[in-house]
């Protein structure tokens, strides 16, 4: 009847019970611990597990000694002191499982802490500090007896009515279980009775049901002696590639993407992920496999940057830096190992393309691109994506090449607010700092209520030296996202045209000029963007070299908002105007819209009435609210969308 | 046991022994006709494909500027200054089905270049190639027929020669905002005139500009063309020097501020 029992050893992570991705991440790290030990491990339930422990308590000298080197191994992983692990080795997992968790919280279990003395010999051999209790071989009999029935109640439901009936019955342990006869038990108590009896036998825990080991499916190339030119490796990086390939086809698998790792002699190490889908042959692998090659070897200088890891699973290919490897200069001595390791391993579906609507990157394109990041890293090389927005570099996002291709807003809604017009052909990716005064050098501020203090006369871009405006027009107020204070903004656009020919897109963000765009620039103008570096190179841009996703446009709003809305009250009553103030200009006093739209004095350089019928505050959810006007009920008569001096803002009216 | 297994490998000698004999008594098969041979086609006519056109196609308003009527194959054209003629110059390529690259030029307006013809699916941006300029350049001519370069430093002879040599082989065109010696075709804007901005009103509407090509060979007569770059609706077309704007004072004149 009885299985022949073997030895088992359970660890009991008590934190890592709860459920949660963080305790199953912990976990997994735990057992990815425990297979170092035993490659046979069975995950029991959240925060234990089990493995049979004869062959590598021999291996490792004794079950104490295996049961000490896997806590320590566990308490390296930085699992929390109260999740500390406790091991358990019995004859069957019901009772190692038990054991397990009485010496992980000596404190805690005090009714199961005598357990040990009461089971003579079953020697708790470890010291005080790594809480194991190993039950010799057999006498786990001897060690359940001791058990209260209660521990029947974890098994299974069944198990939890049984348990409650035998203390009601008086039966207290589960030695005073084993000791009636099993057909007796079986006949009072039924199937569920005749389990636990065995169970406090110590006789028929069910056999573990352990995963075997995750399948090795990388290759690896040694060179001895280490090779210094690329092209013998590369050539054997080919070889490497169709074995790799045939391992993942025996298997029906195909991977998402593959891990080439180039070790120099000297230690370094050029670790990147490849995007592959089951797409690449091995000659294109191996293609990989040179331009990582030759990118570790370009000069440090451009391949600075970039973390050493893996990046994270979601990004979809080249993710570590170029050649992470010290300084990046040449592997000294040579590759010593070349290894291709396939990354997210899926079933191999084949792949279809759709059959109108997909762009096909040709293989041709696809090789530069992919030279390019490999020279430079994965965000190098972008392709625009055209989406929505109002502003014009919004309206362009860029997507690393190989990644899917989707604007960060949509084009459908209408946006109303654009500038309209030709686009502008020169768009900062770092709006620049600027400067504008009048003619009598005084900041051109423009309040809460959109007014300009004066005509703009100069413009003073960044490091350049002033120049004449000969034409201007705005303000074109735009308010952004009010409902969400960390997206929102406020500003007012302006299109100015210079004494040299060129025209800008400047806008008034939190008291400041900003030019975002310029148009077609003036044939003779000897800017130069100083350094080596073109990107970014403009004096003061925020400097960064490398280029960016969604480069942070909106400098940091040092006052909150300055150029702040008012609040909207009443609709019927007159209107308190709050908080409306530029950071430069005057405050901006609380008259009502119909003072302000009738022509009241103003600055004298100003026209009559700022002509932008987008400062009419719209009523659509994307733009409401935030002017401290009301809504004209009716299109103010010279603010149509025709004629010169219209705005040009596409602003419902 | 020998004789069974020898039985056994004879007897499919038997079995096959009719093979021949048999096929003498099948009747004749008439010889088969021999197929008169094929008529030797006459050489294919060589589909246009694109890298057989000698020239990369422009926008209609830029044909005549350049030599050829487009961007001739394996040359460098020069754009004096990054702007709307640069991006003009590539879209008309990418309108044609041509991949574009970009390389250096982190402000190039893609929505105007959009708004001319090139089309973002086959655009290639590489915002700042960095050091290792050249060695990009030639891996995007590799795939892309026209790279828009400004590189970071001026180029020294060397690195110029090698990158004529790669794009010479891929039958590319190198658009290079900047100054390179040898180039085929430079282009400038010489003087330029936006209409539609007032003082304090209005909106920028078009930009009337001059265009001047030279260069070494078929453009060595230099060439002027007055352009609208860009017109009122965004594309570029050619216009006439009589259209070219002059600062228009009288146009804020005709408001009167009014009350109400």
């Amino acid at each position: 009847m009885s299985v022949p029992e073997y030895r088992v050893m359970v660890l009991c992570c008590p934190g890592l019970t709860a459920s949660g991705r963080e305790a199953a991440r912990l976990f997994e790290q735990v057992l990815t611990a425990v297979t170092a030990f035993c490659p046979r491990v069975e995950a029991v339930e959240p925060g234990v597990c089990a493995f049979g422990a004869r062959g590598p308590a021999r291996y490792f000298g004794g079950e104490a000694e295996l049961a000490g080197r896997i806590i320590a191994a566990v308490a390296e992983l930085g699992v929390p002191a109260r999740a500390g692990a406790g091991v358990g080795v019995a004859d069957g997992l019901f009772a190692a499982h038990l054991a397990a968790p009485a010496s992980a919280a000596p404190a805690s279990a005090a009714p199961a802490a005598p357990a040990a003395p009461a089971a003579p010999g079953a020697a708790s051999a470890a010291p005080a500090a790594r809480p194991v209790l190993v039950v010799p071989p057999g006498r786990t009999a001897e060690f359940l007896a001791r058990q209260p029935v209660s521990v029947l109640a974890d098994q299974d439901p069944a198990g939890q009515d049984l348990a409650g009936l035998l203390s009601r019955l008086g039966l207290r342990t589960l030695g005073d279980l084993a000791a009636l006869s099993a057909g007796d038990v079986a006949s009072r108590f039924g199937a569920a009775g005749e389990t636990a009896h065995r169970l406090a036998s110590g006789l028929g825990s069910r056999p573990l049901a352990v995963r075997p080991p995750a399948e090795d499916l990388s290759v690896t190339q040694e060179f001895d002696p280490p090779e210094p030119l690329a092209e013998p490796v590369v050539f054997a990086a080919k070889a490497l590639a169709e074995r790799m390939h045939e391992g993942l086809a025996a298997r029906g698998l195909t991977c998402v993407r593959v891990q080439v790792r180039a070790i120099s002699a000297d230690g370094r190490e050029s670790r990147r992920l490849w995007r592959h889908d089951g797409l690449l042959t091995a000659a294109a692998l191996a293609d990989r496999v040179r331009w990582q090659l030759d990118g570790w070897r370009v000069p440090a200088s451009a391949a600075e940057a970039g973390p050493p890891e893996a990046g994270p699973p979601e990004a979809s290919a080249a993710q570590a830096g170029p050649a992470e490897a010290g300084a990046g200069d040449d592997p000294d001595g040579g590759i010593a190992v070349l290894r291709l390791v396939p990354d997210q391993v899926v079933r191999a579906t084949g792949h279809q393309l759709a059959l109108w609507g997909e762009t096909v990157v040709s293989d041709r394109v696809a090789r530069a691109a992919m030279r390019v990041q490999a020279m430079l890293g994965h965000e190098a090389v972008l392709r625009p994506v055209l989406g929505g927005g109002r502003d014009v570099s919004e309206r362009v996002n860029h997507v690393p090449f190989g990644e899917k291709r989707e604007p960060r807003l949509p084009a459908s809604p209408p946006w109303p607010g654009r500038i309209m017009g030709a686009a502008p052909g020169v768009v900062y990716p770092f709006a620049r700092e600027a400067d504008v005064t009048d003619e009598a050098g005084a900041a051109v501020t423009v309040s809460g209520r959109c007014v300009v203090s004066a005509a703009p006369a100069w413009l003073a871009a960044d490091g350049e030296p002033p120049l004449r405006i000969t034409a201007w027009a705005g303000p074109w107020p735009l308010s952004e996202r009010w409902w969400d204070p960390a997206a929102a903004r406020r500003r007012a656009r302006f299109q100015l045209l210079t004494g040299d020919g060129r025209a800008w897109l400047a806008a008034v963000q939190d008291g400041r000029w900003l030019i975002e765009a310029g148009y077609l620039l003036w044939a003779g103008t000897t800017r130069r963007f100083p350094g080596a570096s073109c990107g970014g190179g403009w004096p003061g841009a925020p400097g960064a070299k490398r280029p960016r996703r969604s480069p942070p446009r909106r400098p940091p709003r040092s006052p909150p908002r300055t150029l702040r809305a008012g609040r909207r009250r009443h609709r019927g009553g007159q209107r308190r105007h709050r908080g409306c103030r530029s950071s430069r200009g005057p405050s901006c006093t609380a008259t009502p819209r119909s003072a302000s739209s009738t022509g009241r004095p103003r600055p004298a350089s100003s026209l009559p009435r700022p002509p932008g019928s987008a400062w009419r505050p719209s009523r659509s959810p994307t733009t409401t609210g935030c002017t401290g006007f009301r809504s004209s009920r009716r299109p103010r008569p010279g603010c149509a969308t025709k004629g010169p001096a219209c705005a040009p803002c596409s602003a419902p009216s | 046991m020998a004789a069974r297994s020898a039985g056994r490998g004879w007897r499919p000698q038997v079995s096959e022994a009719p093979g021949p004999t048999s096929a003498g008594t099948l009747p004749v098969l008439p010889t088969l006709p021999v197929l008169p041979t094929l008529p030797v086609l006459p050489t294919l006519p060589v589909l246009p494909t694109l890298p057989t056109q000698p020239v990369l196609p422009v926008l209609p308003a830029l044909r005549e500027l350049l030599p050829g009527g487009g961007l001739a194959r394996g040359a460098v054209v020069t754009v004096a200054e990054f702007g709307l003629l640069a991006l003009a110059l590539a879209a008309g390529a990418s309108a044609d089905g041509a991949w574009c690259g970009i390389a250096g030029v982190p402000e190039a307006g893609v929505l105007a270049a959009v708004g001319l013809g090139l089309d973002v699916e086959r655009t290639l941006l590489v915002p700042d190639p960095g050091p290792a300029w050249a060695q990009v350049a030639a891996s995007l001519l590799d795939g892309c027929e026209l790279v828009l370069l400004r590189p970071p430093a001026r180029a020294p002879a060397q690195v110029r020669q090698r990158l004529e040599a790669t794009l010479r082989r891929g039958r590319g065109v190198l658009l290079v905002v900047g100054d390179w010696p040898g180039a085929q075709v430079r282009l400038r804007v010489l003087t330029r005139g936006w209409t539609g901005l007032g003082d304090g009103h209005g909106r920028l509407r078009a930009c009337c500009a001059q265009v001047m090509a030279d260069g070494r060979g078929e453009a060595a007569v230099p060439r002027t063309r007055w352009l609208w770059l860009p017109a009122e609706d965004g594309r570029v077309t050619a216009a006439e020097p009589a259209d070219v704007p002059v600062p228009d004072p009288g146009f804020a004149r005709h408001l009167q501020v009014v009350s109400g």
